[in-house]
Protein backbone atom coordinates (compact mmCIF):
# COMPACT_ATOMS: atom_id res chain seq x y z
CA UNK A 1 0.00 0.00 0.00
CA UNK A 2 1.28 3.48 -1.19
CA UNK A 3 1.51 6.15 1.87
CA UNK A 4 1.02 9.48 1.04
CA UNK A 5 1.45 13.05 2.49
CA UNK A 6 -2.78 12.40 2.87
CA UNK A 7 -2.34 9.87 5.47
CA UNK A 8 0.22 11.10 7.13
CA UNK A 9 -2.06 14.73 7.33
CA UNK A 10 -4.91 12.19 8.35
CA UNK A 11 -3.25 10.67 10.96
CA UNK A 12 -2.05 13.54 12.53
CA UNK A 13 -4.87 15.55 12.62
CA UNK A 14 -7.06 12.40 14.06
CA UNK A 15 -4.18 12.25 16.80
CA UNK A 16 -4.57 15.67 17.74
CA UNK A 17 -8.54 15.39 17.95
CA UNK A 18 -8.29 12.08 20.40
CA UNK A 19 -5.39 14.45 22.34
CA UNK A 20 -8.18 17.05 22.51
CA UNK A 21 -10.69 14.62 23.20
CA UNK A 22 -8.49 13.82 26.26
CA UNK A 23 -7.86 17.40 27.67
CA UNK A 24 -11.78 17.98 27.70
CA UNK A 25 -11.85 14.80 29.74
CA UNK A 26 -9.36 16.60 32.19
CA UNK A 27 -10.93 19.72 32.27
CA UNK A 28 -14.42 19.17 32.39
CA UNK A 29 -14.33 16.26 34.87
CA UNK A 30 -16.54 16.78 37.81
CA UNK A 31 -15.78 15.52 41.43
CA UNK A 32 -18.07 15.22 44.06
CA UNK A 33 -16.40 16.47 47.54
CA UNK A 34 -17.89 15.54 50.78
CA UNK A 35 -16.46 17.70 53.34
CA UNK A 36 -16.28 16.23 56.89
CA UNK A 37 -16.02 17.66 60.37
CA UNK A 38 -15.99 14.42 62.33
CA UNK A 39 -14.00 12.67 64.54
CA UNK A 40 -11.40 10.76 62.91
CA UNK A 41 -9.04 8.03 64.38
CA UNK A 42 -5.21 8.12 62.68
CA UNK A 43 -2.79 5.47 63.23
CA UNK A 44 -4.35 5.07 66.46
CA UNK A 45 -4.87 8.94 67.37
CA UNK A 46 -8.06 10.51 67.86
CA UNK A 47 -8.35 13.37 65.95
CA UNK A 48 -11.51 15.83 66.91
CA UNK A 49 -13.86 18.18 65.07
CA UNK A 50 -13.81 21.54 65.18
CA UNK A 51 -16.72 23.79 67.03
CA UNK A 52 -16.71 25.52 64.09
CA UNK A 53 -15.01 25.94 60.65
CA UNK A 54 -15.05 27.43 57.38
CA UNK A 55 -14.06 25.77 54.31
CA UNK A 56 -13.74 27.22 50.33
CA UNK A 57 -12.59 25.41 47.48
CA UNK A 58 -11.04 27.54 44.64
CA UNK A 59 -13.68 30.37 43.87
CA UNK A 60 -16.84 28.57 45.35
CA UNK A 61 -18.78 30.83 48.16
CA UNK A 62 -17.74 29.11 51.92
CA UNK A 63 -19.13 27.15 53.62
CA UNK A 64 -19.33 27.21 57.44
CA UNK A 65 -19.48 23.38 59.55
CA UNK A 66 -20.18 23.23 62.70
CA UNK A 67 -19.05 20.03 64.93
CA UNK A 68 -20.32 16.06 63.45
CA UNK A 69 -21.54 18.10 59.75
CA UNK A 70 -20.78 16.58 56.52
CA UNK A 71 -21.83 18.63 53.42
CA UNK A 72 -21.23 18.41 49.91
CA UNK A 73 -19.76 20.72 47.12
CA UNK A 74 -18.77 19.67 43.29
CA UNK A 75 -15.52 20.74 41.69
CA UNK A 76 -15.03 20.93 37.99
CA UNK A 77 -11.42 19.75 36.56
CA UNK A 78 -8.04 18.36 38.38
CA UNK A 79 -6.45 20.68 40.41
CA UNK A 80 -8.14 22.42 43.23
CA UNK A 81 -7.20 24.93 46.21
CA UNK A 82 -8.94 23.82 49.84
CA UNK A 83 -8.49 26.73 52.26
CA UNK A 84 -9.49 26.04 55.75
CA UNK A 85 -10.55 28.89 58.48
CA UNK A 86 -10.56 28.33 62.36
CA UNK A 87 -10.20 29.27 65.69
CA UNK A 88 -8.12 27.88 68.33
CA UNK A 89 -9.64 28.09 72.12
CA UNK A 90 -8.17 31.66 71.98
CA UNK A 91 -10.05 32.92 68.99
CA UNK A 92 -7.12 33.34 67.46
CA UNK A 93 -7.50 32.49 63.65
CA UNK A 94 -5.83 30.40 61.51
CA UNK A 95 -5.92 29.76 57.36
CA UNK A 96 -4.73 26.84 56.07
CA UNK A 97 -4.44 26.58 51.91
CA UNK A 98 -3.35 23.75 49.91
CA UNK A 99 -3.38 22.97 46.16
CA UNK A 100 -4.63 19.68 45.47
CA UNK A 101 -4.67 17.13 42.63
CA UNK A 102 -7.49 14.82 42.83
CA UNK A 103 -7.78 11.62 41.24
CA UNK A 104 -9.28 11.65 37.30
CA UNK A 105 -10.83 8.08 38.08
CA UNK A 106 -12.65 9.11 41.49
CA UNK A 107 -16.17 10.22 41.08
CA UNK A 108 -16.59 11.02 44.81
CA UNK A 109 -13.85 11.48 47.54
CA UNK A 110 -14.04 12.76 51.08
CA UNK A 111 -12.66 15.30 52.66
CA UNK A 112 -11.74 14.89 56.36
CA UNK A 113 -11.20 18.82 58.18
CA UNK A 114 -9.52 17.39 61.61
CA UNK A 115 -7.19 15.40 59.57
CA UNK A 116 -6.01 18.52 57.18
CA UNK A 117 -5.38 20.73 60.10
CA UNK A 118 -3.66 17.41 62.22
CA UNK A 119 -1.11 16.94 58.95
CA UNK A 120 -1.62 19.60 55.83
CA UNK A 121 1.23 17.71 54.10
CA UNK A 122 -0.42 14.42 54.44
CA UNK A 123 -2.87 13.87 51.58
CA UNK A 124 -3.72 10.43 52.04
CA UNK A 125 -5.25 10.36 55.03
CA UNK A 126 -7.37 13.64 54.86
CA UNK A 127 -8.50 13.00 51.07
CA UNK A 128 -10.13 9.74 50.09
CA UNK A 129 -12.05 8.31 47.75
CA UNK A 130 -15.43 7.98 48.77
CA UNK A 131 -18.01 4.76 48.02
CA UNK A 132 -21.55 4.88 48.52
CA UNK A 133 -22.40 1.36 50.19
CA UNK A 134 -25.42 -0.10 48.80
CA UNK A 135 -27.44 -3.34 49.84
CA UNK A 136 -27.82 -6.11 47.83
CA UNK B 1 -39.18 49.42 -9.57
CA UNK B 2 -41.25 46.14 -10.30
CA UNK B 3 -44.94 47.28 -10.57
CA UNK B 4 -46.98 45.44 -8.18
CA UNK B 5 -50.11 43.88 -9.61
CA UNK B 6 -52.87 41.74 -8.26
CA UNK B 7 -51.83 39.07 -10.68
CA UNK B 8 -48.08 39.35 -8.45
CA UNK B 9 -49.27 39.17 -5.30
CA UNK B 10 -51.55 35.81 -6.09
CA UNK B 11 -48.29 34.34 -7.86
CA UNK B 12 -46.52 35.65 -4.54
CA UNK B 13 -49.29 33.59 -2.56
CA UNK B 14 -49.31 30.84 -4.79
CA UNK B 15 -45.33 30.44 -4.26
CA UNK B 16 -45.45 30.62 -0.69
CA UNK B 17 -49.17 29.16 0.50
CA UNK B 18 -47.88 27.01 3.26
CA UNK B 19 -45.96 30.44 4.94
CA UNK B 20 -48.90 33.10 4.15
CA UNK B 21 -51.27 30.19 5.74
CA UNK B 22 -48.90 30.14 8.89
CA UNK B 23 -48.94 33.88 9.29
CA UNK B 24 -52.55 33.54 9.15
CA UNK B 25 -52.40 30.84 12.01
CA UNK B 26 -50.50 32.60 14.16
CA UNK B 27 -52.59 35.88 13.34
CA UNK B 28 -55.55 34.24 14.77
CA UNK B 29 -53.44 32.83 17.43
CA UNK B 30 -51.43 35.52 19.31
CA UNK B 31 -54.69 37.45 20.46
CA UNK B 32 -56.47 34.45 21.46
CA UNK B 33 -53.85 33.02 23.46
CA UNK B 34 -53.36 36.61 25.37
CA UNK B 35 -49.87 36.33 25.54
CA UNK B 36 -47.97 39.46 26.02
CA UNK B 37 -44.95 40.56 23.51
CA UNK B 38 -42.11 39.63 25.68
CA UNK B 39 -43.03 36.27 26.82
CA UNK B 40 -43.88 35.50 22.76
CA UNK B 41 -40.39 37.11 22.39
CA UNK B 42 -38.40 35.56 24.60
CA UNK B 43 -40.22 32.02 23.80
CA UNK B 44 -39.17 32.45 19.91
CA UNK B 45 -35.24 33.34 20.78
CA UNK B 46 -35.12 30.10 22.96
CA UNK B 47 -36.34 28.35 20.23
CA UNK B 48 -34.66 29.91 17.59
CA UNK B 49 -31.55 29.04 19.44
CA UNK B 50 -32.40 25.68 20.73
CA UNK B 51 -33.31 24.43 16.72
CA UNK B 52 -31.95 26.47 14.49
CA UNK B 53 -28.72 24.43 14.31
CA UNK B 54 -30.46 21.72 13.66
CA UNK B 55 -33.02 23.10 10.92
CA UNK B 56 -29.57 24.57 8.86
CA UNK B 57 -28.47 20.38 9.01
CA UNK B 58 -31.44 20.52 5.79
CA UNK B 59 -29.58 22.91 3.49
CA UNK B 60 -26.91 20.83 2.19
CA UNK B 61 -28.74 17.71 1.27
CA UNK B 62 -31.54 20.04 -0.88
CA UNK B 63 -28.27 21.52 -2.14
CA UNK B 64 -27.95 18.12 -3.88
CA UNK B 65 -31.17 17.75 -4.85
CA UNK B 66 -31.45 15.16 -2.03
CA UNK B 67 -35.10 16.13 -0.99
CA UNK B 68 -35.65 16.86 2.91
CA UNK B 69 -33.08 14.52 4.51
CA UNK B 70 -35.04 13.08 7.19
CA UNK B 71 -31.93 11.00 8.13
CA UNK B 72 -31.07 13.48 10.07
CA UNK B 73 -32.43 11.49 12.99
CA UNK B 74 -29.31 9.51 12.91
CA UNK B 75 -27.24 12.01 13.51
CA UNK B 76 -29.63 13.32 16.60
CA UNK B 77 -29.11 9.48 17.91
CA UNK B 78 -24.91 9.99 17.22
CA UNK B 79 -25.39 13.43 19.68
CA UNK B 80 -27.39 11.47 22.46
CA UNK B 81 -24.75 8.70 22.22
CA UNK B 82 -22.39 11.01 22.90
CA UNK B 83 -24.30 12.98 25.87
CA UNK B 84 -24.82 9.43 27.28
CA UNK B 85 -21.28 9.04 27.18
CA UNK B 86 -20.31 12.26 28.80
CA UNK B 87 -22.77 11.83 31.42
CA UNK B 88 -21.52 8.48 32.18
CA UNK B 89 -17.87 9.71 32.59
CA UNK B 90 -18.85 12.52 34.94
CA UNK B 91 -17.86 15.26 32.51
CA UNK B 92 -19.49 18.62 32.57
CA UNK B 93 -20.02 22.40 31.00
CA UNK B 94 -18.15 23.18 27.90
CA UNK B 95 -15.44 20.63 28.24
CA UNK B 96 -18.55 18.19 28.26
CA UNK B 97 -20.45 19.41 24.69
CA UNK B 98 -17.00 19.57 23.14
CA UNK B 99 -16.36 15.61 23.94
CA UNK B 100 -20.04 14.85 23.35
CA UNK B 101 -19.48 16.74 19.60
CA UNK B 102 -16.03 14.30 19.66
CA UNK B 103 -18.09 11.35 20.03
CA UNK B 104 -20.92 11.82 17.99
CA UNK B 105 -18.82 13.10 14.75
CA UNK B 106 -17.29 9.32 14.01
CA UNK B 107 -20.27 8.36 14.70
CA UNK B 108 -22.17 10.44 12.31
CA UNK B 109 -19.93 9.94 9.96
CA UNK B 110 -20.22 6.30 9.87
CA UNK B 111 -24.05 6.65 10.07
CA UNK B 112 -23.87 9.33 7.17
CA UNK B 113 -21.78 7.23 4.95
CA UNK B 114 -24.29 4.16 4.99
CA UNK B 115 -27.21 6.37 5.14
CA UNK B 116 -25.94 7.97 1.37
CA UNK B 117 -25.15 5.01 0.12
CA UNK B 118 -28.41 3.70 0.70
CA UNK B 119 -29.98 6.74 -0.82
CA UNK B 120 -28.32 6.35 -4.18
CA UNK B 121 -29.40 3.06 -4.63
CA UNK B 122 -33.03 4.57 -4.17
CA UNK B 123 -32.38 8.16 -6.38
CA UNK B 124 -35.75 9.73 -6.96
CA UNK B 125 -36.98 8.17 -3.76
CA UNK B 126 -34.42 9.69 -1.21
CA UNK B 127 -36.85 11.34 0.89
CA UNK B 128 -39.25 8.47 1.88
CA UNK B 129 -35.80 5.75 1.52
CA UNK B 130 -34.33 8.15 4.41
CA UNK B 131 -37.81 8.22 6.68
CA UNK B 132 -37.80 4.66 6.79
CA UNK B 133 -34.14 4.31 7.27
CA UNK B 134 -34.82 6.55 10.40
CA UNK B 135 -37.09 3.47 11.46
CA UNK B 136 -34.55 1.44 11.04
CA UNK B 137 -31.84 2.82 12.55
CA UNK B 138 -33.96 3.70 15.95
CA UNK B 139 -34.27 -0.10 16.23
CA UNK B 140 -30.39 -0.74 16.33
CA UNK B 141 -29.64 2.34 18.26
CA UNK B 142 -32.49 0.89 20.58
CA UNK B 143 -30.80 -2.24 20.48
CA UNK B 144 -27.61 -0.85 21.76
CA UNK B 145 -28.63 1.53 24.06
CA UNK B 146 -31.21 -1.05 25.79
CA UNK B 147 -29.13 -4.16 25.51
CA UNK B 148 -25.19 -3.29 24.89
CA UNK B 149 -24.77 -0.33 27.29
CA UNK B 150 -24.24 -1.45 30.79
CA UNK B 151 -23.50 -4.88 29.61
CA UNK B 152 -20.94 -4.87 26.49
CA UNK B 153 -20.16 -1.51 26.56
CA UNK B 154 -19.64 -0.45 30.31
CA UNK B 155 -21.23 2.37 31.81
CA UNK B 156 -20.86 2.70 35.01
CA UNK B 157 -22.88 5.55 36.26
CA UNK B 158 -25.40 3.54 38.59
CA UNK B 159 -28.17 6.38 38.03
CA UNK B 160 -27.81 5.69 34.04
CA UNK B 161 -28.55 2.17 33.89
CA UNK B 162 -31.68 0.17 34.71
CA UNK B 163 -32.34 -1.56 38.28
CA UNK B 164 -31.74 -4.70 35.60
CA UNK B 165 -27.88 -3.88 35.85
CA UNK B 166 -27.89 -2.79 32.06
CA UNK B 167 -29.36 -0.74 29.26
CA UNK B 168 -29.86 3.08 29.63
CA UNK B 169 -32.82 4.51 31.54
CA UNK B 170 -35.56 6.46 29.80
CA UNK B 171 -35.02 10.05 31.47
CA UNK B 172 -31.18 11.17 31.59
CA UNK B 173 -30.00 13.91 33.33
CA UNK B 174 -28.09 16.15 31.91
CA UNK B 175 -27.79 18.79 34.78
CA UNK B 176 -24.34 18.64 33.93
CA UNK B 177 -24.48 20.60 30.69
CA UNK B 178 -27.40 22.54 31.01
CA UNK B 179 -27.43 25.59 28.83
CA UNK B 180 -23.46 25.57 29.17
CA UNK B 181 -23.53 27.33 25.78
CA UNK B 182 -26.67 29.45 26.35
CA UNK B 183 -25.27 30.97 29.52
CA UNK B 184 -21.64 31.84 27.83
CA UNK B 185 -22.92 35.36 27.33
CA UNK B 186 -26.06 36.26 28.01
CA UNK B 187 -27.44 39.97 26.97
CA UNK B 188 -30.72 41.34 28.90
CA UNK B 189 -32.90 43.59 26.60
CA UNK B 190 -36.03 44.73 28.03
CA UNK B 191 -36.09 41.29 30.28
CA UNK B 192 -35.61 39.13 26.96
CA UNK B 193 -32.63 36.80 27.63
CA UNK B 194 -31.03 36.41 24.51
CA UNK B 195 -28.08 33.51 24.46
CA UNK B 196 -25.45 35.43 22.64
CA UNK B 197 -22.64 32.54 22.58
CA UNK B 198 -25.36 30.01 21.01
CA UNK B 199 -25.97 32.73 18.26
CA UNK B 200 -22.81 32.85 17.42
CA UNK B 201 -22.27 29.03 16.73
CA UNK B 202 -25.02 29.23 15.07
CA UNK B 203 -23.55 32.43 12.74
CA UNK B 204 -20.72 30.38 12.08
CA UNK B 205 -23.17 27.37 10.65
CA UNK B 206 -24.62 30.02 8.78
CA UNK B 207 -21.28 31.42 7.46
CA UNK B 208 -20.10 27.97 6.52
CA UNK B 209 -22.60 27.01 4.65
CA UNK B 210 -22.53 30.01 2.50
CA UNK B 211 -18.64 29.93 2.04
CA UNK B 212 -19.47 25.96 1.32
CA UNK B 213 -21.50 27.01 -1.40
CA UNK B 214 -18.78 28.28 -3.33
CA UNK B 215 -16.42 26.00 -2.97
CA UNK B 216 -15.77 23.40 -5.56
CA UNK B 217 -17.33 20.30 -3.63
CA UNK B 218 -20.11 23.04 -3.33
CA UNK B 219 -20.39 23.97 -6.91
CA UNK B 220 -20.48 20.22 -7.54
CA UNK B 221 -23.29 19.65 -5.56
CA UNK B 222 -25.45 22.08 -6.85
CA UNK B 223 -24.80 20.55 -10.29
CA UNK B 224 -25.91 17.28 -8.84
CA UNK B 225 -28.86 18.56 -7.76
CA UNK B 226 -29.83 20.08 -10.64
CA UNK B 227 -29.20 17.17 -13.07
CA UNK B 228 -27.23 14.38 -11.97
CA UNK B 229 -26.94 12.64 -15.66
CA UNK B 230 -25.13 16.65 -16.89
CA UNK B 231 -23.31 16.30 -13.67
CA UNK B 232 -21.83 13.14 -14.69
CA UNK B 233 -20.97 13.99 -18.01
CA UNK B 234 -19.36 17.02 -16.95
CA UNK B 235 -17.27 14.67 -14.88
CA UNK B 236 -18.35 15.09 -11.16
CA UNK B 237 -18.45 12.11 -9.02
CA UNK B 238 -22.00 12.22 -9.23
CA UNK B 239 -22.74 9.00 -6.32
CA UNK B 240 -19.81 10.40 -3.94
CA UNK B 241 -21.04 14.09 -3.83
CA UNK B 242 -24.24 13.13 -2.88
CA UNK B 243 -22.90 10.33 0.17
CA UNK B 244 -20.85 13.57 1.02
CA UNK B 245 -23.65 15.98 1.33
CA UNK B 246 -25.26 13.50 3.92
CA UNK B 247 -22.26 12.80 6.09
CA UNK B 248 -22.15 16.69 6.44
CA UNK B 249 -25.80 16.83 7.19
CA UNK B 250 -25.44 13.99 9.30
CA UNK B 251 -22.83 15.57 11.38
CA UNK B 252 -24.15 18.61 11.35
CA UNK B 253 -27.48 17.13 12.60
CA UNK B 254 -25.33 15.65 15.42
CA UNK B 255 -24.03 18.31 16.80
CA UNK B 256 -27.64 20.74 16.70
CA UNK B 257 -29.27 17.97 18.70
CA UNK B 258 -26.61 18.43 21.22
CA UNK B 259 -27.09 21.97 21.06
CA UNK B 260 -30.76 21.22 21.90
CA UNK B 261 -30.60 18.80 23.90
CA UNK B 262 -27.91 20.96 26.10
CA UNK B 263 -30.85 23.88 26.23
CA UNK B 264 -34.01 21.75 27.38
CA UNK B 265 -31.03 19.63 29.93
CA UNK B 266 -33.21 16.36 29.92
CA UNK B 267 -32.32 13.56 27.41
CA UNK B 268 -35.41 11.45 26.84
CA UNK B 269 -33.08 8.53 25.43
CA UNK B 270 -35.96 6.77 23.47
CA UNK B 271 -38.22 9.41 21.85
CA UNK B 272 -35.98 12.99 21.88
CA UNK B 273 -34.74 11.68 18.31
CA UNK B 274 -37.90 10.60 17.06
CA UNK B 275 -39.66 14.00 16.70
CA UNK B 276 -36.45 15.34 15.72
CA UNK B 277 -36.38 15.17 11.94
CA UNK B 278 -40.45 15.25 11.51
CA UNK B 279 -40.29 19.11 13.37
CA UNK B 280 -37.40 20.03 11.65
CA UNK B 281 -38.77 19.36 8.48
CA UNK B 282 -42.09 20.86 9.18
CA UNK B 283 -40.28 24.00 10.52
CA UNK B 284 -37.67 24.26 7.02
CA UNK B 285 -41.22 23.98 5.00
CA UNK B 286 -42.81 26.41 7.28
CA UNK B 287 -39.93 29.10 6.59
CA UNK B 288 -41.06 28.78 2.55
CA UNK B 289 -38.01 26.10 1.31
CA UNK B 290 -39.74 23.68 -0.73
CA UNK B 291 -37.42 20.10 -1.46
CA UNK B 292 -35.34 21.33 -4.06
CA UNK B 293 -34.88 24.71 -2.85
CA UNK B 294 -34.15 26.26 0.67
CA UNK B 295 -32.24 29.00 1.98
CA UNK B 296 -30.99 30.47 5.22
CA UNK B 297 -33.48 32.94 5.48
CA UNK B 298 -35.95 29.47 5.26
CA UNK B 299 -35.15 27.89 8.01
CA UNK B 300 -35.08 31.61 10.11
CA UNK B 301 -38.66 32.51 9.29
CA UNK B 302 -39.81 28.70 9.44
CA UNK B 303 -38.21 28.64 13.07
CA UNK B 304 -39.92 31.58 14.05
CA UNK B 305 -43.42 30.81 12.16
CA UNK B 306 -43.23 27.17 13.46
CA UNK B 307 -42.73 27.49 16.89
CA UNK B 308 -44.50 30.93 17.15
CA UNK B 309 -47.25 28.26 16.54
CA UNK B 310 -46.11 26.11 19.09
CA UNK B 311 -46.19 28.44 22.10
CA UNK B 312 -49.38 29.90 21.05
CA UNK B 313 -51.57 26.77 19.87
CA UNK B 314 -52.02 25.27 23.62
CA UNK B 315 -53.50 28.49 25.24
CA UNK B 316 -55.40 29.35 22.13
CA UNK B 317 -57.25 26.40 21.86
CA UNK B 318 -57.82 26.55 26.53
CA UNK B 319 -58.83 29.87 25.22
CA UNK B 320 -60.94 29.32 22.29
CA UNK B 321 -62.46 25.35 23.41
CA UNK B 322 -61.46 24.81 27.41
CA UNK B 323 -59.14 22.23 26.32
CA UNK B 324 -55.28 22.91 26.33
CA UNK B 325 -55.05 19.30 25.02
CA UNK B 326 -56.91 20.25 21.89
CA UNK B 327 -53.43 22.81 21.04
CA UNK B 328 -51.62 19.68 21.57
CA UNK B 329 -52.94 17.75 19.05
CA UNK B 330 -53.63 21.28 16.67
CA UNK B 331 -50.17 21.49 16.37
CA UNK B 332 -48.92 17.47 16.10
CA UNK B 333 -51.53 17.47 12.92
CA UNK B 334 -50.29 20.88 11.36
CA UNK B 335 -46.45 19.68 11.32
CA UNK B 336 -47.78 16.35 9.07
CA UNK B 337 -49.95 18.38 7.34
CA UNK B 338 -47.24 21.14 6.66
CA UNK B 339 -45.26 18.59 5.51
CA UNK B 340 -48.21 16.85 3.34
CA UNK B 341 -48.89 19.87 1.90
CA UNK B 342 -45.34 21.16 1.10
CA UNK B 343 -44.89 17.75 -0.97
CA UNK B 344 -48.49 18.06 -2.32
CA UNK B 345 -47.94 21.24 -3.75
CA UNK B 346 -44.51 21.30 -5.19
CA UNK B 347 -45.42 18.13 -7.12
CA UNK B 348 -48.35 20.03 -8.54
CA UNK B 349 -45.97 22.79 -9.25
CA UNK B 350 -43.41 20.61 -10.76
CA UNK B 351 -46.41 18.74 -12.60
CA UNK B 352 -47.27 22.28 -13.87
CA UNK B 353 -44.34 22.93 -15.03
CA UNK B 354 -43.62 20.07 -17.04
CA UNK B 355 -47.11 20.24 -18.86
CA UNK B 356 -45.88 24.28 -19.53
CA UNK B 357 -42.43 23.09 -20.60
CA UNK B 358 -44.06 20.51 -23.19
CA UNK B 359 -46.81 22.63 -24.39
CA UNK B 360 -44.03 25.30 -25.28
CA UNK B 361 -41.63 22.00 -26.64
CA UNK B 362 -44.66 21.11 -28.60
CA UNK B 363 -45.32 24.86 -30.41
CA UNK B 364 -41.67 25.21 -30.96
CA UNK B 365 -42.01 22.15 -33.12
CA UNK B 366 -45.08 22.61 -34.73
CA UNK B 367 -43.20 26.18 -35.66
CA UNK B 368 -40.13 24.56 -37.11
CA UNK B 369 -41.99 21.39 -39.04
CA UNK B 370 -44.14 24.91 -40.68
CA UNK B 371 -40.84 26.64 -41.95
Amino acid sequence: MKINKRFYIRVTAMGLIILFAILMAFLGKQHTILIDNKNIEINGVELKALQIVEFQVDKQPALELAKRDRLKTLVQGQTHTFIITYADENWEEFVLEKKLKVPFSEDMLIFSIPAFINDIEDVDNYLKPFIIKTIN
Amino acid sequence: MKKITFKSIKKLIANNLVTVLFLVICGFGIPLSGYSANFLISGIIVRISRNSFLILSLLIPIMAGMGLNFGMVLGAMAGQIGLIFVTDWNIVGIPAMVLAIIISIPISILLGQLCGRILNKAKGREMVTAYILGFFMNGVYQLVVLYGMGSIIPIKNTSLVLPRGYGIRNTVNLIGIRQSLDSIFNLSIFGIKIPLMTFIVIGVVCVFIVWFRKTKLGQDMRAVGQDMDVAAAAGIQVEHTRIVSIVISTVVAGIGMIIYLQNIGTLNTYNSHTQIGMFSVAAILVGGASVSKANIGNVFLGVILFHLMFIVSPMAGKNLIGQAQLGEYFRVFVSYGVITMSLVLYEMRKKRENLVNAEKLKDDQGDSNEN
